[in-house]
């Protein structure tokens, strides 16, 4: 049984005056318990939007979303609090992620409810290298440079033990140095609790750094799905192939280098 | 700008400062800055966000936050004329030409009740006061590969790609001789992206065009520049032909830098290769990067690296380089 699993979403927006948006349309995908799925679109793919049914922050007009075998769009009130405890989302913009009247302390002991202690919240700041962890807690987030944000909101993530980390463009925010730092994190917290992420990104070199699969969307759909490496080497869908040839890296094309 | 020697720099900046703030409260974002961009060449400028960059960019156009930044020392020559102390009215004469700018944020810098038509209008009379008009706007259209009913139209009525082909006809509107260009593409798509690199690349050999590209990101620049400047906490560190820098990188940080742009695990299985943040602007004896460089010894973190030669025309400024290419 998959982690997570969509079947048949679809997501129209209507607005007034403006002809309808159908933003996801008939997706269907899985995230199995351990590995790293990354979806990759441009802006306006839907891909974003597909996040946000998937943690159910907004409803489907068709199809259903399984979590753990269970459907979410069968819950409600206290019943989908808990299931969402065990999935949790990382956003783009740590910088507005986070109440900026709380400290660090209120920010976590919020999100660690089984266990709120003070060494608690400390050992989750230093699973995501803050340290030294006990002058933080009285931070507040602004005080915080950008990566130092980023790291605290996945150690909020990591706060409730979650099966599940939604990751809606992770790294844009960060700068290229403190990129990599943040992507050894998120490989070490797989690494020691097999934690599953749907990853989400514009990003192909990021996509190829660091998912098992990868599932292409473009205007809602997903035109391509398979392996990281022969989805990269061998793209059957013209956009794809667009969007490889679009990538600029150090080295060249990303279809000749190496894949993680 | 005929005056101008044959031999003489488009540009040429030697060791620039730009402070910001009150005397009590200096902040140093260019501490020591050189940059050189001869006619027609594409130049990458790189580095971090706090590095700089923006700032010194800002700085070739007069273009500091008035009463806040200013130039605080070293000397920036255009076109051979020394402009480090100009004024306000001295620069308008130079901004759109010979130097125009293009930004990230296209729509911050186009006014939105404003028809494209008439903005782009009102750059071609800045310099060209007996250009035809229309047909001059409908050239300057063609060349970015924007469609004429983009003239009638708003700008919020645009995409993010076709509002910074607005900005770039702008500039181009001027006949700039350099364009400097703050993180063109940041804010867009990646197919996006390619198209407006690859239009920038065309439009540089089309009008013999010295361009200026500031970048965060080295892959972008690798591929559109020919030579490139790499700064760190308000200093150049690192320069020389784009090949050579990128393949033989000679100080720490631009190594570290093009590793973690690469997201490939290295070989200790890691993606990351620099340690810690780029740090707070301010005063240090030693090399800025010493803190978090992995061979700094006593001479790094107590006096300033000189400029070295690493070969022909690339430059870096660290410590270890004499002993680091003996063993490499």
């Amino acid at each position: 049984m998959p982690l997570l699993e969509l079947r048949h979403i679809s997501k129209t927006f209507t607005r007034r005056g403006v002809s309808p948006l159908r933003a996801v349309d008939d997706v269907s995908l899985t995230v199995e318990r351990g590995e790293c799925l990354a979806l990759v679109g441009e802006s306006g793919s839907g891909k974003s939007t597909l996040a946000r049914l998937a943690l159910r922050l907004i409803d489907a007009d068709e199809g259903e979303v399984l979590f753990d075998g269970a459907g979410l769009h069968k819950l409600s009130g206290n019943a989908l609090r808990q299931a969402r405890i065990k999935m949790q989302p990382v956003f783009q913009d740590a910088s507005t992620a986070f109440n900026p009247r709380r400290t660090v302390r209120t920010i976590l002991r919020q999100a660690a409810v089984a266990d709120p202690s003070e060494a608690h919240l400390c050992a989750l700041l230093e699973r995501v290298e803050l340290r030294p962890a006990l002058p933080l807690l009285a931070r507040y987030p602004n005080e915080l440079s950008g990566g130092q944000r980023q790291r605290l909101s996945i150690a909020r993530a990591l706060a409730t033990e979650p099966s599940l980390i939604i990751a809606d463009e992770p790294l844009s925010g960060a700068d290229v140095s403190v990129r990599a730092q943040i992507l050894d994190l998120l490989a070490d917290l797989q690494e020691q609790s097999g934690v599953s992420y749907l990853l989400i990104t514009h990003d192909i070199l990021l996509a190829r750094a660091f998912s098992h699969r990868i599932a292409v969307m473009h205007q809602g759909s997903i035109v391509e799905r398979g392996d990281t490496p022969t989805v990269l080497h061998a793209p059957t869908h013209a956009y794809t192939r667009r969007l490889l040839d679009a990538v600029q890296s150090v080295d060249g094309p990303v279809a000749d280098a190496p894949s993680a | 700008m005929s005056t101008t020697a044959p031999a003489e720099s488009l540009l040429r900046v030697d060791a620039l400062q730009v402070t910001y703030g009150p005397p009590s409260h200096l902040v140093h974002a260019v501490a020591d800055a050189t940059l050189m961009v001869e006619a027609g060449e594409a130049v990458g400028l790189a580095g971090e966000s706090g590095c700089g960059k923006s700032t010194l960019a800002r700085a070739l156009l007069g273009l500091l936050p008035e009463r806040v930044g200013r130039v605080s020392g070293g000397r920036i020559r255009i076109a051979g004329k020394d402009v480090t102390a100009f004024r306000d009215t001295q620069w308008a004469a130079l901004r759109g030409h010979p130097v125009a700018m293009v930004f990230q944020d296209p729509l911050s810098f186009l006014n939105p009740v404003v028809r494209i038509g008439a903005q782009i209008a009102e750059s071609v009379r800045q310099h060209d006061r007996d250009v035809a008009l229309a047909p001059r706007c409908r050239e300057l259209l063609e060349l970015v590969k924007l469609p004429e009913t983009v003239l009638r139209q708003y700008p919020h009525e645009l995409s993010g790609g076709m509002r910074q082909r607005v900005m770039l006809a702008i500039a181009l509107g001027c006949r700039p001789r350099l364009l400097v260009a703050d993180e063109p593409t940041t804010a867009l798509d990646v197919t996006t992206q390619a198209e407006i690199m690859a239009l920038l690349g065309t439009l540089r050999g089309q009008l013999n065009m010295a361009l200026l590209v500031v970048s965060h990101d080295l892959g972008l620049l690798r591929w559109h520049c020919d030579r490139l400047y790499i700064m760190y906490a308000g200093r150049t560190i690192e320069w020389g032909d784009t090949v050579s820098v990128i393949d033989r990188p000679a100080h720490p940080y631009t190594r570290g830098l093009i590793a973690a742009s690469r997201l490939q695990r290295g070989s200790n299985g890691r993606f990351g290769a620099l340690r810690g943040e780029v740090p707070a602007l301010e005063q240090r004896l030693g090399c800025p990067f010493a803190p978090r460089c992995a061979d700094a010894e006593t001479v790094c973190r107590d006096c300033m690296p000189d400029v070295t030669a690493v070969t022909g025309a690339h430059h870096a400024k660290c410590w270890q380089l004499g002993s680091r290419d003996a063993a490499a």
